[in-house]
């Protein structure tokens, strides 16, 4: 007995242990416990079903699983929807693959001009939320199909977009894979910088032609971080809901992610859980295979030894012409969408592009009509942006500081049962879609379960679920910052008899503090933008930017929706630059580590 | 050991901050809560106790309620509808009582105010909705309501009981632009479905507004669905073929057939049909306000209540629904009836298409709801509550 104890006291002794036990109880509660709850809910009777299953709320029933799988449309309504599901992710990926490799190769290993130009205006793809891309697209292409006003593009060359175009699966793929190019840029640009290029000129050598070359040593070598970039835009593109919206809706085109909005938000939320759990068993079911595909590695992104050798290719008479087109194509993605937001919110009648139509009232007006002030002088939007500022400074110093330790723990333990469970346990959240993780941690916080409180209605819960589902990206951060330093370093700290504190402080985290800094960033950025996860647990006293465009959005008010949607981009951007100039942080390092 | 003891002191600050975060804003939110209620506890007791004799024998007389509303000092809403804010003002000026309105988009204040109710942290004190189906399902079958009367309310309306106040009717109306094709020119409601007209008609998305599945659950009942099927033989000069249970179901099958644009909010839709030079002629059914502000819009709207077989547009109650447990229940009374009142409605009056459930109150439409009743479709809680989930299920197949 003495002894276990003895051993116990030992084990716990070593931080490492310690951090890794706490995660795995908190982690417990905040995500297998979630998970379970999905599927309770998936099987008992909700209050606005009663007069749907016509039994009493709380009671057990197989009613949402028989009516999505059993009934006779279930082709219309289940798959159909995943089929269109499965369509998006994967074209999405393979756009974001393409885009962002070729994007990556052009900036990294070739002699192209503006690269530090459009590295950074390509990130604004990934900083932008992703929807703002999709109201841009309609902006632009909306055609006479839905009515209305045509877009810009119609405006001005005469030429009617054809409705596959406009609307649908090719924007809403095309929208979805290149908001998430930046990852691959990064994942994929990662590598190329450090692959040693004494592999590739071996083979030139050898005489194996570009093709070959680019087939047997670059593919393989850049496979990790393809994968990692399949796993991260399979997930996201399944779950994608705004853009799916904004740019499905007029043709009927509806995904998984559309349909169960459209059940939770309904009068069948039981059938919204049912979609959500499909959803999660098909994006763990990624992550296996991509598990397997990766086998034993020891982070998702490999560092293949440092290089000093970088040689650029030459794109010779090439080259000026690309550098237009890739500058050309990087402006077109990310600056006429501000042009687009900015003159939506200055124009009185849709539509109608002459001067006189031009107006500043819904910036700065007493009275803009419909019973609200300008923007700027609405106290409702300058609570929202405090609001939103707060949330998000909270959750990155929530989720940073979590995922770091989460990331020296998981490190030092590498390869023991604990931390394999952990570093699943961390990434898990990504996994699960925003509304489904809302809608559960709504039913779940809105009672009290044993000592935990009623959180529904705090600020608190806010910062809880922005934390839970920003861990995987600060714990991948902080993960790959410690496997990057060699447990030597620390050891010989031990030995002196340095305390654990002063060896995070004076050794770790010194060391990796620009890393670090970054899975603060990452978090930071992704809640100033997020809409999904919070529209249902904000509270008025709680209102969030981007709550308060939803809410714009649902009311149709055009211009407000136009100008809070151009003061959220501007306000993350420059955020963004000013923490990677006070403290040399920056996303691409975070992903990419 | 010294390591020990700061690891325990850093992993208390750091992985459980969320927690801490979370337990210090709710004590935080609590003891606001609790302050501004403990003024309220004694009265409350009282109140209680006086409630009790209240049923037995009458409810407060409006002086005793303004006072015991004034007590109370203040009043939290939720409503989606816009013009509320001035009627929150207009309430604040004249009895001094501080007003914190929300608008919330309809699904979302359900939501929300049912997690407050679970959660037992009531935050708002009353909710305008309008979605008649969910209130009745999710508000006054759980409880959530108050369940209060008041005899002045009784006189006006016709109803004592409060639980379920229907304070005015908003209406919500089939239009077109009448640039190309001059006025009444939508005789009939079957041309939406018909295929000569594909793909010219825009309405927002049921699944995000409740009181579109309202209003089509509606189309299903008698004499709705008979009154279509009539308007079909008129319209097709031939019987109508049942695929479904009636011509209600059959519109709504045909409807989404012919390729009915859905959208995410009403100034969409009217933004759609309303937009000049365009070379068809959309028909929408949205809102009856958006009618009134075509002018700033800059687009071109018309609708004939009278000349549009069978009807022409849909007319739903929103209710002023009080929470049990609120902080502030009388002044959330006083509001209610006050609702009813000339100035309550006052931020009303210029609402085109929204008529004060006090028929004494003015109206900014030329015409009066009892003028409109034959022409539009009627609200009925009962039906919707029976049939509203068949419908939704319905219309998931179809899209």
């Amino acid at each position: 007995m003495k002894v276990k104890v003895r051993k116990f006291i030992n084990y716990i002794r070593k931080p490492q242990h310690v951090i890794l036990l706490v995660l795995l109880v908190c982690l417990a509660y905040l995500v297998v416990f979630p998970l379970f709850y999905i599927v309770k809910d998936t099987l008992i009777v909700h209050t606005s079903e009663v007069n749907r299953v016509h039994a009493n709320a709380g009671t057990l029933t197989n009613y949402h699983w028989a009516k999505t799988f059993l009934a006779s449309d279930t082709f219309a309504t289940f798959w159909q929807p995943l089929l269109h599901s499965l369509i998006c992710a994967v074209l999405s990926c393979v756009i974001a693959i393409l885009v962002g490799g070729l994007f990556a190769w052009l900036i990294i290993r070739t002699d192209m001009h503006c690269k530090k130009l459009c590295s950074t205006l390509f990130m604004f793809l990934y900083i932008m939320p992703g929807w703002t891309l999709a109201i841009a697209w309609t902006n632009f292409f909306k055609n006479s199909l839905v009515g209305g006003t045509t877009g810009i593009f119609e405006a001005i060359t005469r030429v009617s977009t054809p409705n596959w175009f406009a609307y649908g699966l090719f924007p809403i793929v095309l929208v979805t894979g290149l908001h998430y190019a930046p990852y691959a840029y990064i994942l994929i640009g990662g590598i190329l910088k450090n692959m040693d290029s004494n592999l590739e000129e071996a083979a030139q050598i050898l005489n194996v032609s570009r093709a070959g070359i680019f087939v047997k040593i670059t593919i393989p070598l850049v496979k990790p971080a393809i994968l990692s970039t399949i796993l991260l835009v399979f997930a996201s593109g399944l779950s994608v809901f705004s853009t799916a919206q904004f740019l499905g809706l007029p043709v009927n085109f509806y995904t998984l992610a559309t349909k169960m909005y459209s059940y939770l938000n309904g009068t069948n939320p039981g059938r919204g859980y049912v979609y959500a759990v499909v959803m999660m068993v098909l994006s763990l079911t990624i992550l296996v295979l991509n598990q397997r595909m990766l086998g034993t590695r020891k982070s998702y992104t490999t560092v293949s030894g440092k290089s000093s050798n970088i040689s650029l290719t030459k794109l010779r008479k090439g080259r000026k012409i690309i550098s237009i087109l890739v500058t050309a194509f990087v402006i077109c993605v990310t600056i006429l969408p501000f042009i687009s937001f900015a003159t939506e919110s200055l124009t009185q009648v849709k539509g109608d592009y002459s001067l006189a139509n031009f107006t500043l009232k819904y910036w700065i007006a007493e009275d803009a009509g419909i019973g609200f002030s300008g923007i700027l002088r609405n106290p409702v939007f300058w609570k929202a942006l405090k609001n939103t500022l707060l949330l998000a400074v909270c959750c990155s110093l929530g989720a940073g500081t979590v995922g770091a330790l989460a990331g020296y723990g998981i490190a030092r333990k590498w390869g023991s049962k604990l931390s394999t469970v952990v570093n699943g346990l961390t990434f898990l959240p990504y996994l699960i879609p925003s509304i489904a993780l809302s809608a559960i941690y709504l039913s779940m916080f809105s009672t009290r379960h044993g000592i935990i409180p009623a959180l529904y209605g705090t600020y608190g819960m806010l910062v809880l679920i922005g934390v839970v589902k920003y861990l995987p990206m600060a714990s991948r951060s902080g993960l790959n910052s410690m496997f990057q330093i060699s447990a030597t370093l620390e050891e010989s700290a031990t030995v002196m008899g340095i305390p654990w504190w002063k060896r995070m402080c004076k050794i770790l985290i010194p060391i990796q503090k620009t890393s670090i800094m970054s899975g603060y960033l990452l978090p930071f950025t992704s809640c100033t933008r997020e809409m999904e996860l919070f529209v249902l647990l904000y509270t008025p006293n709680s209102v969030l930017l981007t709550t308060l465009l939803f809410m714009y959005n649902q009311k149709g008010y055009e211009q407000f929706a136009n100008a809070i949607t151009l003061l959220i981009v501007i306000l993350v951007i420059s955020l963004n630059a000013l923490i990677n100039k006070i403290t040399g942080a920056s996303i691409d390092s975070g992903i990419g580590g | 050991m010294k390591s020990k003891k700061m690891l325990a002191v850093l992993l208390a600050t750091t992985i459980t901050a969320i927690s801490l975060m979370g337990c210090g804003s709710t004590a935080d939110t609590q003891t606001e809560n609790t302050e501004s209620t403990a003024e309220v506890t004694e009265e409350a007791t009282e109140e209680t106790e006086s409630a009790e004799e209240e049923t037995a024998v009458d409810e407060m007389s409006y002086d005793d309620l303004v006072a015991a509303a004034k007590e109370e000092g203040s009043l939290v809403f939720y409503g989606a509808n816009s013009y509320l804010q001035d009627a929150a003002d207009n309430f604040a000026n004249e009895f001094g009582i501080k007003v914190e309105f929300t608008q919330l988009g309809e699904t979302e204040m359900i939501e929300k105010v049912t997690a407050e109710c679970n959660s037992g942290a009531v935050n708002a004190d009353l909710v305008c909705a309008q979605d008649t189906y969910r209130v009745a399902a999710e508000l006054i079958n759980t409880g959530y309501a108050m369940n209060w009367s008041n005899s002045r309310v009784g006189e006006i309306l016709g109803d004592s009981d409060c639980t379920m106040m229907t304070w005015y009717y908003d209406t919500k109306s089939f239009m077109y632009n009448d640039e190309l094709v001059g006025d009444k020119w939508l005789t009939n409601l079957w041309r939406i479905t018909d295929p000569e007209y594909k793909g010219l008609f825009t309405m927002k998305d049921p699944a995000s507004e409740g009181v579109n599945y309202d209003m089509l659950t509606m189309l299903t009942s008698e004499p709705y669905a008979s009154k279509l099927a009539e308007s079909y033989k008129e319209y097709y000069g031939k019987d109508i073929e049942l695929t479904t249970d009636n011509a209600g179901w059959e519109f709504i099958k045909m409807l989404f057939e012919n390729g009915v644009i859905l959208t995410t909010s009403d100034s969409t839709c009217a933004t759609t049909v309303g937009a000049l030079g365009q070379a068809d002629t959309w028909i929408g059914y949205f809102s009856t306000q958006r009618y009134s502000t075509q002018e700033e819009k800059g687009i071109k709207l018309s609708y004939d209540y009278e000349t549009c077989a069978p009807f022409a547009g849909y007319a739903y109650p929103v209710y002023a629904i009080i929470l049990n447990g609120c902080s502030h229940p009388n002044a959330a009374k006083l509001f209610s009836e006050w609702l009813l009142s000339e100035n309550g409605w006052a931020a009303f009056n210029d609402y085109f298409g929204g008529f004060s459930a006090n028929p004494a109150n003015v109206h900014a439409t030329d015409y009066s709801f009892d003028d409109i009743k034959q022409y539009i479709v009627m609200d009925d809680a009962d039906y919707l509550v029976e049939h509203r989930a068949d419908v939704e299920d319905f219309i998931e197949t179809l899209r």
